[in-house]
């Protein structure tokens, strides 16, 4: 809203907000998973929310704030907007796609898939765990051995000074002093 | 004239030729000495044919099944056919979790949506329900050394069962060979870990 571009965005607490063009989750009810935008609000426990039907299958609708999540996303829409305009502001920005791309749509893409497998893929997933817990640990057992140094994640910080192990390893080697 | 002398016609002046009562056969019931109050009608054999066994869709041949009760529950196994009995008949196969060529109740299944071809697996044709059906035994009384003498030792698969087995599991492990993990797959025993809610897991 006004008040964000006034306070910068360092200093907001929050930064999803309640207002026109919002995009939102629905979490409960018959379009539960489905996103919506919200295109007016009515008080302060409902606003009017619509799909755009075409796009995400949600029909314009009052829904209450405690069935819906809020997201990043935003789009640019007047307020009462209707379904044509919606859905080119939501062609424009992208939205399915970059939500799409988000970790919490990736997670619930997740959570759907291990729900709809079948026995014969749950056996497969067993064997892909089983297989990759394998090669960890084999790497951390000759860590932990000390044949195998592990190179730091190369962050701002640590670019500049001496990476960690490389200084441990002569200090395990002396260890023998305690 | 009198039931019991139904079966005699009456006396006639007929050259040389008497009826003569049959003499009733011992353990016989014998015949009543009314008739019935009412008319009974003789009692027609039911028109009713048995017909072919309904499972439900899920079990069809080539299905990999999970038995969930007897000697071999957890296993994964595969379905061969259905019995007139209405029994599934199914083998593990034996070589690769211990299941012989068996009969199982379709109750005590879940079908998964594993599927092998099993069109060109031939199944010895005296493989039916009489071919599983356990022999009746002479009910003996024991003497006193017999009772603490023990049973009998089990006598293991006959030679007849163990040829049939392996001509199934031949051909059936070229399929099941062809399809990777599906060895693996069928050697593995299902079991319910934590959170494995059976009525929301798809099988």
């Amino acid at each position: 809203p006004v008040l964000a571009k006034l306070i910068p965005a360092k200093t907001m607490t929050f930064t999803r907000f309640v207002e026109v063009g919002r995009i939102a989750l629905i979490n409960y009810g018959p379009d539960s998973g489905k996103l919506c935008t919200i295109i007016d609000i009515v008080d302060s426990n409902k606003c009017l929310v619509d799909g755009p039907v075409n796009l995400t299958g949600v029909m314009r609708q009052i829904i209450p704030f405690k069935r819906i999540a809020l997201t990043d996303l935003k789009v640019k829409v007047p307020k009462n907007a209707r379904q044509k305009v919606l859905t080119e502001a939501w062609e424009k920005k992208n939205i399915a796609a970059k939500w799409e791309n988000t970790a919490w749509a990736k997670k619930l893409g997740a959570k759907k898939k291990r729900a709809s497998l079948t026995d014969s893929e749950r056996f497969q997933l067993m064997v892909a765990r089983k297989q990759k817990a394998k090669l960890v640990n084999e790497k951390l057992e000759m860590i932990k051995a000390g044949t195998l140094v592990p190179k730091p994640k190369p962050t701002k910080e640590v670019a500049a000074a001496e990476p960690e192990p490389a200084a441990d390893e002569p200090a395990a080697a002396a260890g023998g002093d305690y | 004239p009198h039931p019991s002398h139904a079966s005699q016609s009456p006396i006639e002046p007929s050259a040389g030729k008497r009826m003569v009562v049959e003499k009733r056969a011992k353990g016989e019931a014998r015949a009543s000495r009314f008739y019935p109050a009412y008319d009974v009608k003789p009692k027609a054999k039911s028109a009713l044919v048995a017909k072919p066994p309904k499972l439900r869709s899920s079990l069809t041949p080539g299905t990999v099944l999970i038995m969930l009760a007897g000697r071999f529950r957890g296993k994964r196994v595969v379905m061969l056919k259905v019995l007139e009995s209405g029994l599934l008949l199914v083998t593990g196969p034996f070589e690769v979790n211990g299941v012989p060529l068996r009969r199982v109740n379709a109750a005590y299944v879940i079908g998964t949506s594993t599927k092998i071809d099993v069109s060109g697996v031939e199944l010895p044709e005296t493989v039916c329900d009489a071919y599983f059906k356990r022999p009746k035994e002479e009910k003996k009384k024991k003497t006193a050394d017999e009772f603490f003498a023990g049973d009998d030792e089990h006598e293991g698969p006959s030679d007849e069962r163990k040829a049939d087995q392996a001509k199934v599991d031949a051909a059936l492990m070229t399929k099941i060979d062809e399809v990777p993990m599906l060895k693996a797959y069928l050697g593995a025993l299902f079991t319910l870990t934590k959170g494995m809610k059976p009525h929301e897991m798809k099988f």
